[in-house]
């Protein structure tokens, strides 16, 4: 891979992303997001409120209906505000199957128009809305109303976030947040104000409420127009990939052909350590929700004998309160490196906000409630910007998604929670105590998160660097240059929270055999684990001709060319022999003719195992095991194949039969990563090797050159743990196969410098 | 065009039953104000109903559907013991439920159900309806209000 031109793209990433640029040297011939002088795009920002009116609509404006709905139409569900709860309930589940579904949408069809799809489902929405204000007579009705729109709900959130990411450059997504929220506050304080005049006495029904709420959808709806798509990474990944074909003079490359599913890009979500601060704020706002209707329902009404009506101003005037603040709050100027701070203090917002509910709920002092009731949902809505901007950072834009249904999901779950937990509590022990218990949820949230916020730097740095080497790639790729086999970029991997690889690097090119050298518990075989799929890094990159496969299934690896022997005796033992090779040749679906015929091929090549060919596998010797799990590999051709520890337990003759065929396979154009603790063994038969120890990559080389170095050999095996970093022999090399070498916040050990010569 | 589709359609879903306006058939004039109250509490109501009308009050629960009788609520609980009875339900059945009827336009409790939560003040939330002559009720037509009261005042 070329890769001269890496510096370079990471500057323009740091810039694209709004970071210092750390060093690096200014983009030459390329410039940042022209639009990010200002606040751009207001007209987007504009349209996605307006195709957003739904969502207060069916959140707030829905649920503080609920009782009037229930009186006129008899919805005997349970006693007293179960009926509020059940409707957040239904709303949560089909929400996250909304969003899920969007997501999948995305996935399927990766060229599908988001903008158009945000629209339509604003109109269908729009039209659920007006049609149930006529058609909602019994309660199946309703419950269907509440199904489809909490549907449309996960559907309109899902979209929004990711478009509203994608319409603004980093730098100034912190603003466009707090704008939207802020917009979202605005309609939510309107369609409270709205149902508070429909709660008083007053000659219109709650059907003519839901008409003109749904009207309105729909009105913005056709008003706002439809907002443009800019495409996935428009303000990034393509910046980045554009300054890469710069460097290069080549044209767009196709896209990347291992494209992760759904889940893998959930999987790949979540495994962004910041993402997870991220996503326990949103669940503490959806305990916010579902506190709000006790709160509403009880606190005011019970405490202090507020009518439905009033109850439902105070929450309109606490809503308002938060779109001022929310506005004011985006009015601060755009500052690089500012996310995780501000993770912070959404943080923060979260905890007062908190303990703001816990206080309200216990005082009796009526303006002291309702001030800490606006204080509680100002804070709530507040953390949501600082909350939401860091996932469409520190993921890849691809994911982002993904990551927007993360978000929607962490709200439902905080009310699928929230709900019974208050309910719960509320019987056995009053309403006092069910608010602070929703409360104490929420702070022990916010606290978890304040734990991850110094994370979402290392993370967006991370992007990063996996941008700038994708963005090289496919401009080699589109060049026409060779493209390494597989590569391992900055690899993580932890065991629970022990973590065993430490920004790994390797690369492998195609037809060659590379070793993986290290004493026990180097991180060998976790790093082939990671590369066949058998377990998911923390962190990095590991991509097989240039397509990320970090998350893929080791199912799907199969299918792309990459099989592993794992280590020991990598057999089904009560199947016979012939049987565990025609297992392998139908994973890949071939014709029974055809598995037949390699199982033939396998028989010539290893004589012994015809000869027990219907004899169970567990019966067979070590040695022929370990041939029987080569064979295996031999009938699936891989293009990759790892193999671990194949000399583990056997005699040396026999070890030295099976190296043989190793070398047949690789001669025969298959390129071989082995695990091996007989350097021995292992140099007289690779190209390369790297040495391990500790879980990182210590040095590199040509397997020739490194039998000639004893002192190399002597530091890894016999120093052993106890060798000294700065006493490394001279000339080892850092080996990281990604595109600026950047080191990994989490590495315990400095690296060595150099080259092996 | 999306508005005049949506229109379309409603009109043909018989749009013209649904109230978007309240009738006022049945105003709640008492217990007024916010304060907590004392048993016995006294519920008065207002209604442009002709003498006579049924009406049926649900205490802490949802009314009756429209259009549906009161043996609705043996339905919906699936009291085979009851529906099998002519009579039924009868006024004991549904006081046990919190459900009272009267042609009357007041009602006093005297006794009201035991919270189940352990708040000092219990929020009691009371819907009126109105039957027809065929027992069934009227429209979508109904009244709430709310009322509070100390939670270890039963009356019992």
């Amino acid at each position: 891979m070329d890769t001269k031109g890496q510096p370079d793209l990471m500057a323009v990433g740091y810039q694209a992303y709004g970071l210092a640029a750390d060093g690096a040297a200014p983009a030459s011939g390329t410039s940042p997001p022209a639009r990010i002088a200002g606040l751009p795009s207001r007209g987007v920002l504009v349209r996605l409120v307006l195709l957003s009116v739904g969502q207060p609509v069916q959140l707030l404006g829905l649920m503080m209906m609920a009782p009037l709905i229930s009186a006129s139409i008899g919805v005997w569900l349970r006693y007293d505000a179960s009926i509020f709860g059940v409707q957040l309930e239904y709303e949560s589940v089909l929400g996250v199957v909304g969003a899920i579904a969007t997501a999948a949408a995305t996935v399927r069809w990766s060229q599908a128009d988001r903008g158009r799809m945000l629209r339509w489902a604003a109109i269908v929405w729009a039209l659920l809305m007006v049609a149930g204000s006529f058609l909602v007579t019994v309660q199946w009705l309703l419950i269907g109303l509440v199904l489809l729109g909490g549907a449309c709900w996960g559907v309109s959130v899902t979209l929004v976030l990711s478009l509203l990411a994608e319409s603004f450059p980093a730098e100034l997504r912190p603003r466009a947040f707090c704008w939207f929220f802020a917009g979202q506050a605005l309609t939510g304080g309107i369609v409270l104000l709205v149902v508070a005049y429909l709660a008083s006495p007053t000659q219109w029904t709650w059907r003519s409420g839901l008409l003109v709420l749904g009207v309105a959808m729909l009105l913005a709806a056709v008003c706002a127009g439809r907002v443009r798509d800019p495409g996935v990474g428009a303000q990034d990944a393509q910046v980045m990939a554009a300054a890469a074909r710069n460097e290069t003079g080549t044209a767009p490359a196709p896209a990347d052909a291992a494209s992760a599913s759904l889940w893998e890009g959930f999987r790949q979500a979540l495994s962004v350590g910041s993402i997870s601060a991220c996503l326990q704020l949103f669940v503490a706002f959806g305990l916010f929700i579902a506190a709000m209707q006790l709160y509403a329902a009880y606190v005011l009404q019970y405490r202090f004998g507020f009518t439905p009506a009033g109850a439902t101003l105070a929450l309109a005037i606490g809503t308002l309160i938060a779109c001022v603040a929310l506005g004011l709050l985006g009015l601060r100027r755009p500052g690089p490196d500012r996310q995780g701070a501000d993770l912070r203090a959404a943080g923060l917002a979260t905890l007062v906000g908190a303990v703001a509910f816990a206080v309200g709920a216990s005082v009796s002092s009526l303006p002291v409630a309702v001030v800490l009731l606006a204080v509680t949902w100002s804070c709530a809505y507040l953390a949501l910007p600082g909350a939401a901007v860091p996932v469409f950072t520190a993921v890849h834009p691809q994911q982002r998604v993904r990551g927007a249904a993360l978000l929607l999901s962490g709200v439902c779950i905080g009310v699928l929670a929230g709900g019974p937990l208050a309910q719960a509590f509320q019987a056995r022990f009053g309403t006092t105590c069910a608010v602070i218990v929703l409360a104490v949820a929420a702070a022990g949230l916010s606290v978890a998160s304040l734990r991850h916020h110094d994370r979402v730097e290392d993370d967006t740095k991370k992007a990063i660097t996996v941008l700038a080497s994708e963005a090289q790639y496919a401009a080699d790729r589109a060049s026409g240059a060779t493209i390494p086999l597989l590569t391992c970029e900055h690899v993580d991997f932890s065991y629970g929270s022990l973590q065993v690889l430490f920004d790994v690097g390797i690369r492998v090119d195609d037809g060659e055999m590379v070793a993986l050298l290290g004493t026990n518990g180097a991180g060998k075989s976790t790093l082939l684990r990671a590369i066949s799929g058998l377990g998911y890094p923390s962190g990095g990159v590991v991509r097989y001709r240039g397509s990320d496969i970090t998350y893929l299934a080791p199912t799907s690896r199969v299918g792309l060319g990459i099989s592993q022997v794992p280590g020991g005796r990598a057999v089904f033992g009560p199947l016979s022999v012939v049987d565990n090779l025609r297992v392998y040749g139908y994973s890949l679906g071939r014709k029974r003719s055809v598995i037949d015929q390699k199982i033939e091929e396998v028989f010539d090549t290893f004589s012994q195992l015809q000869a027990r060919r219907n004899q169970p596998a567990a019966t067979l010797s070590g040695g022929e095991q370990q041939m029987l799990a080569l064979g295996k590999a031999m009938i699936l051709r891989p293009r990759l194949l790892l193999i671990d520890e194949l000399s583990l337990g056997l005699a040396p003759i026999v070890t030295g039969a099976l190296l043989q065929i190793v070398r047949k396979i690789n001669e025969s154009g298959t390129a071989v990563v082995l695990v091996e603790q007989s350097v021995d063994i292992a140099l007289t038969l690779v190209h390369r090797a790297y040495f391990m120890e500790k879980g990182q990559i210590r040095f590199d080389g040509a397997a020739a050159d490194l039998l000639a170095r004893d002192d190399i050999l002597r530091a890894v095996f016999f120093v052993g743990e106890g060798a000294d970093t700065n006493g490394s022999p001279a000339g080892g090399r850092v080996v990281n196969a990604g595109p600026d070498g950047a080191e990994s916040a989490t590495a315990p050990h400095d690296r060595t410098e150099g080259r092996l010569s | 065009m999306l508005l005049a589709v949506s229109c379309a359609l409603l009109a043909g879903c018989g749009v013209g039953t649904a109230a978007l306006r309240q009738t006022q058939a049945i105003t709640i004039t008492a217990p007024a104000g916010t304060g907590i109250k004392e048993l016995p509490v006294a519920v008065r109501w207002a209604s442009t109903y002709p003498a006579g009308t049924e009406f049926v009050l649900f205490l802490d629960q949802a009314p009756i559907p429209p259009d549906q009788e009161l043996r609705y609520v043996p339905q919906l609980l699936h009291d085979t013991s009851c529906l099998i009875q002519p009579s039924c339900p009868d006024a004991s059945y549904l006081n046990n439920l919190n459900i009272y009827t009267t042609t009357k336009t007041s009602f006093v409790f005297s006794t009201l159900p035991i919270s189940a939560n352990r708040d000092p003040v219990t929020l009691h939330e009371l819907t009126i309806v109105a039957l027809g002559s065929d027992g069934r009720r009227i429209g979508e037509v109904s009244a709430t209000v709310s009322f509070r009261i100390p939670t270890a005042d039963t009356g019992l």
